[in-house]
Formats: C-alpha cells, structure tokens, sequence
C-alpha cells in the first residue's frame, strides 16, 4: 500500500511538503488530522496482522470486525490499553497506514510537525514512548499535549482567557478531568475507569446473571445501543445478546433491557463522579467559582451513553454539557494546538 | 520633545501601594494606574502579564505562571517583581532611554511609619531601575497635595489614608508632617476578613477577586443601609464543590465596623497627640479621607458620628497621592518652598 503511494508522489510535479499532523491516539479510536485536509482517519486503533509473515491484514474498521473472531492464522492487536502505547510497532505501523490512506496527498512526513495527545496522568516512561513513537515515523518536530486540553478547545472553551473551565473525557481507555484556565492545565485527574471498562462490567454482568459469555463487540454493541445512566426509564429499550452459555457451551441468544444495563453502567459511573469530586476538591476557589458558573464539559465516547449530564447532575449539582463533538473534539482541538505549539502565551485564534 | 531639550530633567512620580501603582510622568499626566500585579512564567522569567491582566489572574492560574503582589502591608516584599513591574511601566513610555533615566528625579511615597530599612529597599528600587536622584515622601502628604489642599499655610490638615495595605494618619501643617501613625488594617485586610467570615459561617472558600468584590458591592457603613443581598460562588470547605454564597450588606457591615472602630481610635489617638493649636484648625477644616476604601459607602458620616470633626472624602480618593508627587517633585518636598505659587 505504502509503496504505491510513493510512487504516485514521485510522478507528480509537486514534491511532498511537511504538514501539521494532529493525533488523537484514544485507546478505542484513533484520530487524525493533516492541516489542510481535515480529520483525515477516525477508526477504532485496531491493526490485524498475519501471524507468520507480519503482514498487516487489515486495520480500523475492518480489523474492528474481526475481534473475537480471528483464527491462528491471524494477530489482531489493539496499539493502545488503558490510554497508553502497549505496542510500539503495531501503532507505528497503524499511523502509517492512517497516513497514506488518502491518495493525491503530498505529504513528507519528516519534515512534518507532528503532535500527540496523551491522557493527563501518564508517567515518564509513557510519555516518552510517545516520543518514542514519533522518531520512530521519522519526524523530527514531535511534541506532546495532554489530551483534556486538546479536548477542552475542541469542545469550543476558550482555555485562554483567564475564565476557568472545567472538562471531563470519557473516552476508550481512560477517563481525564481537567480545569483549565489560561491556556493550560491547573488540576487534572485521570482514572482508568472507562469505555471499556464499561464493556468489561457488562460481560461480567451477563456471565454472572444470564451465565451467557459474550465478546467485546456485543458488550460494546449493547453499551451503545441501550446504555443509559437516567433515573427513571419510562420505556426501556431492549437488545439482544448472543454468546456462549457457560455451563452447556452452546451458543445461546438472550434479550437485555436497558434498567438491567443501567444498574450495570452506575457503579463506574458513580467512581469517575468520585474523581470529578476529587479533582473539584483541589480546584482553587476562585476557579470553582468560575465552574459553577460556567458548568462543566462532557466529551470523549463516554459522553454519547444516554443521560450523562443528568447522573452527574444529580450527583454533583452543577450544570453538566455534552460536547457538541464528543468523538472528534480532541482532535479538533489539535488543530489550534499546532498552530501555537501547546504555548500558552499564544492565543492561536484564526 | 523640545521641551525635553528645555528642561532635560524628567519627573517621575511613583505611588506604589499594596492594590495599585500609580506613575506619573512629568508633561504627561498619569500613565499607569493599575492594580499592582505581575504575572511571571516561571521557566523562563519572562512577564506574561501585569497591572489589570495579572490582577484578573489571582488565584486562577496553573504551575507554568506565577502570580505575585510585590508588596505587602505597603512595603516591598519582592523586590525582584517590584522592579520587574516598574520596568515595564517605564518601558511603555516611549523614547525613554537608560540615558534619560539616569537624569531622572523620581519621589517614591510609601506609608508613614515604615522603618529605614523599608525605605532603603524603595530608594534601592529606583537605584536598580538607573534612577540616582530619588527622595522618598510619605504617601499622605502627597495625598494632601494631590487633592488640591494647601499645606504650606499655617493651618494643620488631617489626612486618613485608608488603602490597600495600610492605613495612614497624620496632621499637616506648614508644608509637612507634624505627627502621623500607620496601621496595617486597610483594604486587603478587610477582604481577609470578608473571606474568614464567609469560611466561618457557611463553610465556603472563596478566593481573592471574590472577596475584594464583596467588598465593593456590599460594603456599606450608613446606619441604615439598604440590605441588598449577592450571590457569589466559591467552594465548599467540606464536599469541596463549587457553591454559591449568599451575602447581604449587613454582613458585610458587620465584617468592616470592627476594622474601621480600629481605625477610628488611631484617629483618636493621632487628635490626642496633636498640639492644640493644630487640633483647633482640624476641627475648624475637618479632615480629609483618601484612599481606595473610603470609597465605601456611608464611611463619611461613620466617622463624623464617632470622632465629631467634619470628615470629607477628596474628589479623587484613588490618585490623589499620585497626584500629589506632581507638586512634589517642584519643591523636592522641601516645606519652605510652595510648589503651589511656582
């Protein structure tokens, strides 16, 4: 694939240049933006190899699909757990193919500008495997931003001035919580408690209760088709499972309702509002003041299951927004980030 | 600029309190009067913000800046962002160069009862910036100045300064200071004690610019104030959740009497001590109130029901001393010339 894309370029009267790249590189998906192209992949980070050759087979979407249901034959990896590169190789080669997925595009990546976002708690080593992951695609100007604050401008907060705001992300693998205000982060929290640790709760639930096995993808399916946090359900939707039984071993189709998934869905729920507490609790006052006026954010995957903003609302009492682009907003976010190199001092306004 | 070429020396006039610097530039009036704020980057050291930019940074920013009040209590207590601070209200000055600095005469006015140390640091202040001529005045006989009242006759004035860090007293007479005291009970504090307040009663943190806006809103010393009640936000001491505030005028009032019945018997004990000949001018003249907080309501009639002297607020509270340094810098504060008759 790689090979027939530079091919093309060198036909081209127009050499390749270095852009602006912005990646979102989420546990579940992986985002990325080329300046002056747009957000060009917004995929689940899931890259399929051949287990002998080390071919890949397929990634995004498709290798999605082939989870929980590959054979020996073929190595379906997931780059990221928990926020965090796990497998250096297979990201790299993941952001390539993102990359060159676009024809007619004249991209020279190591000249490029290349930034990555990464949860708010990371430690040293993480972020530097990060670093680590840039020099290995070949780009020289790599730098890091924390991905609340490249959600919060997504979000369409002006972080800038000196009004505090406060975002949550739930996303894939973690869950950050941010206030900012001028332009960078002044109290962050970061939990790993997230999208799918949700899945994972909701397969327990179905092994333990319904004693039915199930994968990831039904887990994830049942999450984003009934998953609700409302107090009052008047009519609670319905969904299928299908798995494995436990005890007969036969494959097995039940139905679950959305109460019997909420029940599920709050206990995690009610740890991240525990954190949004904590993070609150070390806000200085006179940003908490500028909080309660301004309410919080909501953004990242977690924000699309049904009635957020209302359990966090009953929960901590203050006016709680969904993000109007909860999926892409930090990689939009990106888009203005690049422009001021994560620099507080500039204001990258158009 | 010719006027430059003239009279080569420039006048500086530098009114550095606790809430707000006020400078004054010979020729051309007043040109900074701005909440006495400066923010840093701490990596590099480079000013991110100052005056009204850095003040509306308190308590809002994250590690990578600093926020610093380089004075409190009316002294310097960070010498380095003193001077930073000056530098760039000297930088905005246009075709100000290190050479017309160095033949720059500078009056600095600092409270009343500071010891020599503290003026030390002032005067080192001015020497750090290039300055070599400078001289030191006491904030309120520059107030008295600047709010157009003739000292050098033989009639004593009292002035009370109440402003952000400090509260002057002092009787004038015959173009300078016969008897003056300082308390650091003024503006700033009064927010502390709005803040403790509100921490005691409903258990909520709020923050500096909270505080010093109640203090606006609500402050009110008439006997019969209108009760008017806010909402502000700030945190809860015990969840530790943003948290809305009510507070009402009279709260408040109750929060500022015990500050002011202090000032009141520094007052006192300032008219006790003053010669009788003077005390018979004050009583006749009444005295003279500056600074930020006698802009609170009512404060005029609250000291004339306890001290029984005609008490009158200066038509310009807040620059006076400023605009005092104008008539200083003729004289060089010397009492035997009236820089008023120049």
């Amino acid at each position: 694939m790689a090979i027939t894309i530079r091919k093309q370029s060198k036909k081209d009267t127009k050499s390749p240049v270095g852009k602006n790249i912005g990646i979102d590189l989420g546990t579940a998906n992986i985002l990325v933006y080329v300046e002056g192209e747009g957000i060009m992949t917004n995929e689940p980070s899931v890259i399929a190899f051949d287990y002998e050759t080390n071919d890949v087979l397929a990634t995004g979407k498709m290798a999605a699909s082939m989870i929980g249901k590959g054979h020996h034959g073929i190595k379906i990896v997931s780059p990221l757990t928990q926020g965090v590169i796990s497998d250096i190789e297979a990201t790299k080669k993941l952001i390539e193919i993102s990359l060159h997925r676009v024809e007619n595009i004249h991209l020279d990546i190591s000249s490029s500008t290349l930034l990555l976002c990464c949860p708010s708690e990371v430690t040293q080593l993480e972020r530097d495997s990060f670093m680590d992951l840039g020099a290995k695609l070949g780009v020289k100007d790599v730098f890091i931003e924390q991905e609340i604050k490249a959600g919060a401008i997504g979000s369409g907060l002006d972080i800038f001035s000196s009004n505090g705001s406060m975002i949550i992300d739930i996303g894939g693998g973690s869950t950050d919580i941010g206030v900012l205000s001028l332009g960078d982060i002044v109290v962050s929290g970061s939990t790993r408690i997230a999208g799918n640790y949700f899945d994972g709760e909701i397969m327990d639930h179905l092994q333990y209760k319904h004693g039915l096995l199930i994968g990831k993808k039904t887990a994830e399916r049942i999450k984003v088709e009934i998953g609700s946090l409302r107090s009052k359900i008047k009519e609670p939707r319905e969904t299928w499972a299908s798995g494995r039984d436990v005890v007969t071993g036969l494959p097995k189709k039940i139905t679950v309702n959305e109460t019997e998934i909420r029940d599920v869905l709050i206990k995690p729920f009610e740890s991240i509002a525990t954190m949004i507490l904590k993070v609150l609790q070390s806000t200085p006052s006179e940003l908490s003041s500028d909080i309660i006026v301004n309410g919080i954010y909501v953004s990242g995957g977690g924000a699309m299951i049904d009635g957020v903003d209302e359990f966090f609302h009953n929960r901590i009492g203050m006016d709680f927004h969904l993000s109007r682009r909860p999926l892409t907003a930090v990689v939009d976010g990106t888009k203005l980030l690049l422009k001021n190199r994560g620099s507080y001092f500039v204001k990258p306004t158009d | 600029m010719i006027a430059a070429t003239v009279q080569d020396k420039l006048g500086l006039g530098i009114d550095l309190g606790t809430a707000n610097l006020l400078v004054f530039l010979e020729r051309k009036g007043i040109i900074f009067d701005e909440p006495a704020v400066i923010a840093f980057d701490r990596e590099s050291g480079k000013i991110v913000a100052a005056g009204e930019d850095a003040h509306r940074m308190l308590g809002k920013v994250h590690d990578k800046i600093s926020v610093v009040k380089p004075l409190r209590n009316g002294v310097i207590s960070d010498m380095r962002a003193a001077k930073a601070l000056l530098n760039y209200v000297l930088g905005k000055i246009e075709n100000l160069t290190e050479k017309d600095l160095s033949k720059t005469t500078c009056v600095i006015c600092c409270p009343s009862e500071v010891t020599k140390i503290e003026r030390d640091v002032m005067i080192d202040l001015a020497m750090k910036m290039k300055i070599t001529d400078v001289f030191i005045e006491e904030e309120i006989k520059s107030g008295a100045l600047g709010s157009g009242v003739d000292i050098f006759k033989s009639k004593g004035v009292m002035v009370v300064d109440i402003g952000g860090g400090t509260t002057d007293v002092g009787v004038i007479s015959f173009g300078d200071i016969v008897l003056s005291r300082t308390i650091r009970r003024a503006g700033s504090f009064m927010d502390d004690e709005i803040t403790k307040y509100v921490k005691k009663t409903q258990n909520v943190e709020i923050g500096e610019l909270t505080s010093e806006k109640m203090k606006i809103e609500l402050g009110d010393l008439q006997v019969e104030a209108k009760n008017v009640i806010n909402r502000y936000a700030g945190r809860d001491m015990v969840k530790g959740i943003p948290k809305w505030v009510m507070l009402s005028t009279h709260e408040v009032q109750a929060v500022l009497t015990p500050v002011f019945d202090e000032i009141i018997k520094l007052v006192t004990g300032v008219l006790k001590d003053t010669p009788p000949e003077l005390s018979a001018d004050i009583y006749k003249h009444g005295i003279l109130l500056t600074g930020g907080c006698s802009m609170i309501r009512g404060v005029e009639q609250y000291f004339q029901d306890r001290i029984q002297v005609p008490v009158k607020v200066v038509h310009n509270p807040l620059t006076c001393v400023v605009e005092g340094t104008k008539y200083l810098l003729k004289n060089r504060g010397d009492y035997l010339v009236n820089p008023l008759q120049l």
